[in-house]
């Protein structure tokens, strides 16, 4: 019984400590919205998101809850919170 | 038997606001790696719940299952989570059949401490990240070894800024004030993989 129990934590040793080596292609951005289930035009709303802000803009909205969306420096925005946005950056 | 994802991901981990940071943590860490996280957000409270987990489980080569946060919480009666466990009991059996070629991992915030609480884990080494989100990114890299070009630390640091400057936005953008939703959580993997492009 007790070399059986070795026998057995010797296994989940093994299944557990090694690192799994992952050779399978990395999926694409469209690849993975596929796979999540999200749909293009939603993948395109998070990426400009997500790219906005990478690009140092912020996302504001122009006018009441139904306004346009725009992109603008943060520099730009800093300070004029509540204000309406002029024009695009 | 539902067709094994070599590159999905079981995140067995607690949805709750104390646990929100390394929640961003791992879909960072995952989808740098090229791996791809699933969770069991989507799938509704009732009697099929167990089997249509399993069949996540099962889905995926490999699962995590972090313990760190299974403790006794504040509501009366105090009761320990057992979920985690629990999920990591069926992945465990999973492993053990032949020709599932499953791995999973255990994470934990303590050393040590998953040795005491689940004892029969002892002589497993559990992926101790300190409850840190750049300890969760060295242990998922610890755990995961991607061929070719590899992914940094520093480099999922960098994507976890973003992302987590954006979340407010994209919680917005769907009207959800719960970070733990289904649709939210793909939103989330989306938002990081375009990050890192």
């Amino acid at each position: 019984m007790k070399v059986e129990c070795a026998k057995i934590s010797e296994k989940v040793i093994a299944m557990t400590s090694r690192p799994a080596k992952i050779t399978t292609p990395i999926p694409t951005l469209d690849e993975l919205g596929k796979r999540l289930g999200v749909s293009k035009a939603r993948q395109r709303e998070i990426i400009s998101i997500v790219r906005g802000e990478k690009n140092g803009h912020v996302k504001v909205r122009i006018g009441g809850t139904k306004g346009q969306i725009a992109f603008r420096k943060s520099a730009a925005v800093k300070g004029k919170s509540g204000k309406r946005a002029s024009s695009r950056s | 038997m539902p067709r094994v994802v070599p590159d999905a991901v079981f995140l067995n981990i607690p949805y709750d606001a104390g646990f929100r940071r390394l929640y961003l943590a791992y879909i960072v860490g995952l989808i740098h790696l090229g791996l791809e996280p699933r969770v069991t957000l989507g799938i509704p409270n009732g009697a099929r719940r167990l089997d249509k987990i399993l069949e996540l489980i099962k889905s995926c080569r490999y699962s995590i299952h972090d313990l760190s946060r299974v403790q006794l919480d504040r509501k009366h009666p105090r009761t320990p989570r057992f979920n985690m466990p629990f999920e990591l009991g069926l992945a465990v059996a999973l492993a053990k059949q032949n020709g599932t070629g499953h791995q999973w991992y255990v994470f934990e915030s303590m050393n040590r401490r998953a040795q005491k609480s689940i004892s029969d884990l002892n002589g497993t080494d559990p992926n101790i990240h300190d409850g840190l989100v750049e300890g969760v990114m060295r242990e998922l890299c610890n755990a995961f070894v991607r061929s070719g070009l590899r992914p940094t630390v520093p480099a999922m640091m960098h994507t976890y800024r973003v992302l987590s400057r954006q979340v407010r936005t994209l919680q917005a953008s769907v009207a959800s004030g719960d970070l733990f939703q289904a649709r939210l959580f793909a939103d989330l993997c989306i938002a990081a993989k375009a990050a890192i492009e």
